[in-house]
């Protein structure tokens, strides 16, 4: 328990930190508050004060005029302050939020592949969107609330002090009485929140199981069943809803009568003081004299005494809603980045690449073991076997997105860790079955490798791509803006448009893993043309499940299991009547 | 918000009930100030201590009794919001599974997930602040403000002044507040959209070097909505103040008239204090208000973006229709489908297919096969023509009949969390050998026995099998249903060639007296087939065997790569 609040403790310090960024905001922003608050605390005072002039038949205007104007430049000047000091601790809160998120946007960018996807796409985005969200409430509470309330609390203890020490002593000696509940409605708040949060994530996950199978569940006639289900989790959220629901709606009229018992108490002792000050004098014998003005001015504290101790209450629990928001997020951006790998500079051409010997795992268990094989420069190298054999890894080991466990991998003559990944990467035009687009124009997404293509260049690639019938068709040409997840367009189609943004950088090398999956047998040829027409003569590296694509390769490497079962030219491999000669069966 | 209000079905009661009781509790909490006035000009100015202490009794009596009264309206609008809340989404759950399909793939599952969850959550929580605190803030308004008037007839302007004022300058500044935030929510969107992306493209921004685009572009968002955010909190920081600043002013004018009125005698000095009391209740009834103003405008957006999906429409079943045993089995006649743009997705189709026929359908990249599967499933209705499925057209048919008549395996294997038994169990087959046998015929047999058998974990949507795998699972579901069509979408395309030829041998041998469309990307897959329909772009570019195809149809030649042989190597 200790441990953990420790940590929590330099989570927020470390918070903090990030905060203290906006010095120009931080400092001004709660100086304002402070003073603001603080300044429209005297108000209560200050009407006591003119009320206690306002006597029958012996009213003295001109004090009551001179108060009025004192609380009317209090009330403006704080207000004013007030305000302006909110909008800068909300700024500073915006603008801290802003930075740890283009921090972790950063390192989504930065970090190993194999770190990033150990998480789910789910969770990396709810620690951008919702867990910054907690941190911006978090802070901006946090600071606001904070200072401001124990400003209030402070300024309203004080004032009452120089009003009156006895009945302000009374009021602090029950003090503890609010503080005391509204601790223990937060903290049974707590507990059914957390309850309450499970069974929505279990509804969470059952409705995107059930929704993403809709059509299953309809064509086999199962809806009704899953309505059930759903009902059954929607049964749950009822009671736990209505139990945190009710546990939240305590806080406000549990500390009303508090406060409201408090009230009574200083109206009644208040009411004791002032006739100690009428009748007898006793009251101002013990230096605690009391004016009708004096008890308004009592009242008006007493009546808002509860909101201090609710808001920081309240914001003890935003703080730690914010601290393990903060600390999911620095989970992430206090990983180690990817190294840039070596120094050494490529020469190009880049002279072949060769496995030797190289095995990789994901964990303890090894995944892929004794691969070797070699491409010469200009060569083609065909990758096939069943799903799951290893192919896509070995491209993500040529790509340097995974990293070698055992063996030697040679670029260029050299171990592939002495020259910088970046320069590896650039080397390569790569196309991946699973396309990428990202939400902008058909040009923008076709000219991702290259942004200062011209538009005749990006026709050309089109083209090349066999696209340009299909763009021709949208209602914007070029300029028709497709969404992230490009779902109007079909897999082939948004294939096509990887291709040719491939085809517009003309990279020395290229990889295409399943590139054409996709797209139909005819278009498919008629890109492999191109692609023979574009990049004839450089080295290659292709995954694809068609058999008669992958032909004239010169290396057709046999994959099975993370081994290398087969390997060598179509005919090498017809001849030794394998694997692969069940496979070219297969595909008749 | 309005809309959503016929949800309460069964908590009404509840829901009109709470702020009743609220309303009590706000008037008999109004009592408190008067008691103070009379404590003041009677028992104080009288030096009567018994009588103050009695007073003060009295009133912690009543906020005893108004504490009652407010857990009443506490417990009652906790119970109509989460009772609202899940008839909500109880009715969007159904809804969404009864919606067009088209327009469930353009909304997309996750956004659909998060109308559920997190957008039924925030109107629930908006409509218990409305039913526990928006109308009390009112009711402590509006009845500080009369209570004045009774204490001061001569100046009922300042109460109602304040008021009045206070409540114009607070709907003010929410409307403007609650189009401000949902500016903001939109940047936030912008935000999850570029990370969403960005983790999806990962080895693609990697391969191209494109770290420093992407960066730059969230930069812009991040700024953007850091702009909207300050923008947004600038209007909702401006209330506490603004109500402070308001009614402070309210008090200035009241000292400045009433010092008057005390010194006429019109009113005492306890009057005075009971008067700057009420304006201090009004303050702190418009600060809770103005608290609130955030999560309200939250509750908003996420009502009308809920009612965007109520608004969408369902697909209607038929009345009922008895299966003519004698007609065949599938017939389309010049059926075609339009997602509304300027061209048919698929359009021009005539197919009779008999009950032990095969029908296999290859296509060009965006054809419209899918859109036929869609046809026959009656995910969509043909927009010409029709389609009739045993002699009757297919909207006749009520759900149940629909699909006791044609079965899918889409190309998205879609399995459920649980076993694979109870994946199975979907089809209504509950007989363990002959789910192992479908499990042989679908080649999946060999992985499922070697986990846990028919007991073997399924994690949700299936993830801990391969794709190829879970196209075999999803195979034999739709093999062990009894429908006589079965189509099969692409359900084979994740298999390589060598196991994808075992499976579909096994599957023309089980569905022998069973109409099958096999749609597919491979020529090998679909050349047995009785019939193969070719499209292109949505047309039909040849329709017949596999021998005529070849003879006549140069798609189909194309398709299967024969006669391009060479010309791209």
């Amino acid at each position: 328990m200790n441990a953990t609040r420790r940590e929590k403790f330099s989570v927020i310090r470390r918070l903090l930190g990030c905060a203290l960024a906006h010095k120009s905001c931080f400092f001004p922003g709660m100086l304002l508050v402070i003073a603001g608050t603080a300044l429209s605390l005297l108000a209560p005072v200050l009407t006591g004060k003119a009320i206690d002039y306002a006597l029958p038949g012996n009213t003295d205007f001109a004090m009551i005029t001179r108060y009025c104007v004192i609380i009317a430049a209090c009330v403006a000047v704080s207000g004013i302050s007030v305000w302006t000091g909110n909008i800068l601790l909300s700024r500073l809160a915006f603008l801290t939020v802003r930075d740890i998120r283009a921090r972790l946007f950063g390192k989504l960018l930065t970090l190993p592949l194999s770190d990033i996807e150990r998480h789910s796409r789910g969770d990396l985005m709810t620690r951008m969107t919702t867990f910054g969200e907690n941190l911006s409430d978090g802070l901006y509470q946090g600071i606001m609330q904070l200072s401001a309330g124990i400003v209030t609390l402070a300024m309203t203890i004080a004032c009452m002090y120089v009003m009156n020490w006895a009945i302000a002593t009374l009021v602090v000696m029950l003090t503890p009485v609010s503080a005391v509940v509204s601790a223990a409605i937060a903290k049974r708040n707590r507990v059914t929140f957390a309850r309450q949060s499970e069974n929505m994530e279990k509804m969470s996950g059952l409705a995107e199981e059930q929704l993403s199978g809709t059509r299953v569940l309809r064509a086999y006639g199962r809806v009704a069943e899953s309505e059930n289900d759903f009902a059954k989790i929607n049964a749950d959220l009822f009671r736990g809803g209505l139990g945190s629901q009710f546990a939240g709606a305590l806080v406000n009229p549990v500390s009303r009568i508090v406060n409201n018992i408090i009230y009574a108490i200083v109206a009644v002792a208040g009411g004791i003081f002032i006739t100690g000050t009428l009748f007898g004098g006793w009251a101002a014998g013990i230096g605690a004299p009391l004016t009708f003005g004096g008890l308004s001015a009592f009242l008006a504290y007493a009546n808002q005494f509860a909101k201090p101790f609710n808001d920081v209450t309240s914001v003890t629990a935003e703080l730690q809603t914010a601290a393990s928001a903060a600390r999911r997020i620095f989970e992430i951006t206090d990983g180690a980045d990817e190294d840039k790998g070596g120094s050494d500079v490529i020469e190009h051409p880049v002279d072949g690449i060769a496995f030797e010997d190289v095995s990789f795992s994901y964990s303890d268990k090894p995944f892929m073991e004794h691969i070797t094989f070699a491409a010469e420069a200009g060569n083609k190298i065909a990758l096939v076997g069943t799903t799951g054999s290893g192919k896509t890894t070995v491209i993500n080991l040529i790509m340097r997105f995974y990293d070698i466990t055992g063996g030697r991998l040679i670029f260029d003559g050299e171990n592939i860790e002495r020259f910088p990944r970046e320069d590896v990467r650039r080397s390569f035009g790569m196309v991946l079955q699973d396309t990428w687009l990202f939400s902008g124009t058909v040009r923008e997404n076709i000219a991702y490798g290259k942004p200062d293509a011209t538009d005749e260049e990006i026709r050309r690639a089109a083209d090349a791509a066999h696209l340009d019938k299909f763009i021709s068709t949208l209602e914007n040409g070029y300029d028709t803006v497709v969404s992230g997840d490009g779902e109007e367009l079909s897999e082939g189609q948004k294939q096509l448009i990887a291709i040719a943004r491939v085809f517009l950088t003309s990279p020395e090398m290229l990889i295409l893993d399943e590139a054409t999956a996709s797209v139909d047998a005819m278009t498919e040829r008629a890109v492999q043309s191109a692609f023979a027409d574009l990049l004839g003569g450089k080295t290659s590296f292709i995954v694809a499940h068609r058999l008669s694509t992958i032909r004239d390769s010169d290396l057709i490497v046999v994959m099975d299991k993370g081994h290398v079962i087969e390997s060598g030219t179509h005919e090498q491999l017809v001849r030794a009547n394998g694997y692969y000669t069940k496979m070219l069966k297969a595909a008749e | 918000m309005l809309r959503l209000l016929r949800y309460l079905k069964g908590y009404r009661a509840a829901a009109i009930a709470a702020p009743l009781f609220k309303i009590i509790e706000a008037i008999i909490e109004l009592i408190v100030p008067l008691i103070v006035a009379y404590m003041i000009d009677g028992p104080i100015a009288g030096g009567d201590i018994p009588a103050v202490v009695w007073s003060g009794a009295l009133m912690a009596g009543l906020s005893c009794v108004g504490l009652g009264f407010s857990l009443a309206c506490q417990y009652l609008a906790s119970k109509a919001a989460v009772g609202m809340g899940c008839n909500i989404r109880a009715a969007l759950y159904s809804h969404l599974h009864r919606l067009n399909l088209g327009d469930a793939d353009r909304m997309g599952t996750g956004a659909l997930v998060n109308r559920l969850s997190t957008d039924v959550a925030q109107a629930q929580q908006g409509f218990a602040m409305f039913l526990r605190l928006m109308l009390r803030a009112p009711v402590i308004a509006a009845g500080g403000a009369v209570m004045s008037i009774i204490v001061a007839p001569s100046l009922w302007y300042i109460g109602v002044g304040a008021g009045v004022l206070a409540f114009v300058v607070l709907l003010v500044v929410m409307r403007a507040g609650v189009s401000r935030f949902s500016v903001m929510q939109k940047r936030l969107d912008d935000i999850s959209r570029l990370t969403g992306e960005t983790i999806r493209g990962e080895r693609v921004i990697r391969a191209f070097a494109g770290e420093k685009r992407s960066e730059d572009k969230f930069d812009a968002a991040l700024s953007s909505h850091c702009r909207s955010a300050v923008a947004a909190s600038a209007l909702s920081c401006l209330l506490t103040p603004a109500a402070t600043v308001i009614i402070n002013a309210a008090v200035v004018v009241l000292l400045r008239a009433g010092g008057g009125a005390v010194n006429g005698g019109t009113i005492t000095s306890g009057d005075l204090v009971a008067l700057v009391n009420y304006l201090n209740q009004i303050l702190l009834a418009l600060i809770t208000t103005a608290t609130l103003m955030v999560l309200i405008s939250k509750a908003i957006s996420s009502a009308a973006r809920i009612n965007a999906v109520f608004d969408l429409a369902e697909d209607k079943e038929g009345a009922g229709a008895v299966p003519d045993p004698d007609a065949p089995l599938v017939e389309l006649r010049d059926a075609a489908y339009s997602f509304g743009g300027e061209e048919n997705a698929v359009g021009g189709l005539n197919i009779t297919l008999r009950r032990g026929e095969t029908l296999g359908v290859i296509g060009t990249t965006g054809s419209g096969k899918s859109t036929l599967a869609g046809l026959l499933m009656r995910f969509y209705r043909a927009t010409e023509g029709e389609v009739r499925i045993a002699g009757r057209n297919i909207c006749e048919y009520t759900d149940a009949q629909l699909r006791s008549l044609v079965t899918l395996a889409p190309q998205k294997p879609l399995l459920f969390s649980g076993t694979v038994r109870g994946n199975l169990g979907m089809s209504g087959c509950s007989d363990d050998e002959k789910m192992k046998d479908a499990l042989r015929m679908a080649k999946a047999w060999e992985f499922v026995s070697e986990k846990n058998g028919l007991d073997s974990e399924v994690t949700q949507k299936g993830n801990n099998f391969s794709g190829g795998e879970k196209q075999r699972i999803s195979l034999a579901r739709a093999l062990l249903r009894d429908a006589p069509v079965l189509v099969l979408d692409d359900a084979a395309s994740a298999l390589d060639y060598v196991t994808e030829a075992e499976v579909m041998q096994s599957v023309r041998k089980a569905c022998r007296d069973k109409a099958v469309v096999n749609i597919s990307q491979r020529i090998g897959t679909i050349r047995r087939s009785d019939k193969v329909l070719v499209l292109d772009g949505g047309r039909v570019a040849g329709y017949g065997t596999h021998e005529q195809l070849m003879k006549s149809c140069g798609l189909y030649r194309m398709l299967g790569g024969k006669t391009a042989e060479g010309s791209a190597e």
